[in-house]
């Protein structure tokens, strides 16, 4: 695993960070450092510990072990400094359902004292919400934009979004990101944004963490994962087999002649050992997406344990 | 604070309303059955005979009083489990609100909405007594003994209720469980004193109320504080 160096500040910074439910461990020593004014996308697959670590760092859920800072401030003394200063999205909307849209803004806007009305009213345009209307008469989509507009509105310096586009339509989560992208672009905020649309990972984020059973499986910046990760694909000879693994190798597949794998660390240097070392007619290199790594990483974790 | 304690009062609104609704029976059937007698009379009315305004609406205030004592067990039940029905707790967990702040508020409404609905009454009923001086029954009650005996285990059977139904309402998402829990604790310790008396051999009546009075008030003020550390603790959801 690597992690991301800056000699930027850092928004959060998280080492050994653990959590356990019933003795089980759900978030395992985990090490975060994401630094001031970057997005970092957050992706794991169900259950992966997202959620516990992002209620860890928004000082809801205790640790069991491990230190966490986010914006200078450990969440667990001082929860709440840190949720004056972070905006947090959750992937389900528990705003009171009695409340009108205003009525959500009023109750929060007591609460931060950094409370923007411009924005707040720039956002109630953009997200074309309407004060009168009751939380519980909004559509999912409406929903989450309420959120987002309460957790943009106090101009946090951390922003932290809880797979908040799960079950919208491709419309709504359109509408959605470029509202975050469009708020948040101009401004030097920090972006933690955990998702299972990589997609929308890869057109917010600047880095990557890709967690997994509360593991931390890689954290690197996803302009250099992209470079640096890299799909192999062999024509192994009739009957060989793999004999020599290429380092930094994190999946592989063999099935009759064809051997894919994928590696970490990728140079034509790796190819040309890889052929040198095996018995193989035919090499090809593949570039890979966001989604791919994802999975390759946490198929390689699978395969290993 | 003011945020929290609107946004608690509008929470709780329906079930206020509901309790509210309950505590004005008693005061629609003496309205309705004073109007009905003096219907029946065609107007003549007697003052030996006929009940007044002022008995009318004493006997509805005691009933309602009668009728609060289960009614804090709603209030104190749906203080805290209200919030976790709808998983709205969950939102407030999220914002800069401190749990002490948050519980402060919800008890300061709960405990305010049966102090007013409990005053409302008792007001009605010394305005009403004062003006009806003549009626024995009145009598008997302005007696102070009386009246001091009957706001000490009216007032000790509401603390255990709201504070063993306070405290259920913090440890679940249920407010009929807790407000249940809160109510069938009275039946629990008038049943077990019942029991230990009649193992243990008859004692003084007086004892018996005493321990009576004494365990309703230590453990529903133990309830009610434990119920505010357990939440202060608690991670929601």
């Amino acid at each position: 695993m690597t992690t991301t160096d800056s000699s930027c500040p850092l928004a959060i910074e998280t080492a050994g960070l653990t959590k356990r439910f019933g003795g089980k461990p759900v978030v395992k020593d985990l090490a975060l450092r994401v630094p001031s004014g970057t997005a970092l996308g957050f992706i794991g697959p169900n259950g992966a510990g997202k959620t516990t670590t992002i209620r860890m760092l928004i000082g809801v859920l205790r640790r069991d072990a491990g230190r966490v800072d986010v914006l200078g401030a450990d969440p667990a003394v001082d929860a709440l400094a840190v949720k004056r200063r972070v905006g947090y999205v959750p992937e389900q909307q528990f705003i009171y359902r009695w409340m009108r849209v205003g009525d959500a803004i009023r109750f929060c806007r007591s609460l931060f004292p950094t409370w923007n009305d411009t924005r707040c009213t720039e956002l109630l345009k953009l997200f074309d919400l309407e004060p009168d209307k009751k939380v519980k008469h909004l559509s999912k989509g409406m929903a989450v934009k309420l959120s987002l507009l309460l957790a943009l509105a106090h101009e946090p310096e951390l922003l932290i979004l809880d797979e908040p586009m799960a079950g919208l339509d491709p419309v709504a989560r359109e509408e959605l990101l470029d509202g975050v992208l469009r708020t948040v672009c101009d401004r030097k905020q920090t972006i933690l944004f955990s998702s299972h649309t990589l997609s929308d990972v890869q057109r917010l984020a600047d880095a990557v963490g890709i967690i997994h059973e509360g593991e931390l499986l890689v954290h690197s910046e996803v302009d250099a994962l992209l470079h640096d990760v890299k799909r192999i694909r062999g024509v192994l000879k009739d009957g060989a087999a793999p004999k020599v693994l290429p380092e930094g190798m994190i999946w592989q597949r063999v099935k009759e002649r064809e051997w894919l794998l994928t590696v970490r660390g990728f140079s034509r240097d790796v190819v040309e050992r890889l052929a040198a070392e095996n018995d193989v007619q035919q090499v090809e290199v593949i570039d890979l997406g966001l989604e791919e790594i994802f999975k390759d990483f946490v198929r390689g974790w699978r395969a290993s344990r | 604070m003011r945020a929290l304690l609107w946004k608690d009062y509008r929470q709780n609104r329906k079930m206020l309303i509901a309790v509210g609704v309950f505590l004005l029976i008693p005061y629609a059937i003496a309205i309705i059955a004073g109007t009905v007698e003096r219907l029946r009379l065609h107007g003549e009315y007697d003052s030996y005979t006929t009940v007044s305004w002022n008995q009318v609406f004493f006997g509805a205030s005691l009933w309602s009083l009668i009728l609060l004592v289960p009614a804090c067990g709603f209030i104190g039940g749906n203080a805290v489990a209200g919030e976790r029905v709808d998983r709205s707790a969950e939102f407030t967990a999220y914002l800069p609100i401190s749990r002490r702040s948050a519980i402060i508020s919800k008890a300061l409404l709960a405990i305010g909405a049966c102090v007013v609905a409990a005053l409302v009454n008792a007001g009605i009923a010394y305005v009403t007594t004062g003006w009806w001086l003549l009626a024995e029954e009145v009598r008997e009650l302005r007696d102070v003994r009386m009246i001091g005996e009957a706001v000490w285990f009216g007032g000790a059977t509401v603390v255990l209720i709201f504070g063993i139904s306070w405290l259920v309402s913090t440890l679940t998402n249920s407010p009929p469980i807790s407000a249940a829990s809160g109510i069938g604790s009275v039946v629990l310790v008038a049943g077990t004193l019942a029991l230990v008396d009649y193992i243990g051999g008859a004692r003084e009546p007086i004892t018996l109320e005493g321990w009576y009075a004494g365990l309703c008030f230590v453990l529903g003020i133990l309830g009610f504080a434990f119920g505010i550390v357990y939440y202060l603790r608690r991670v929601e959801p």
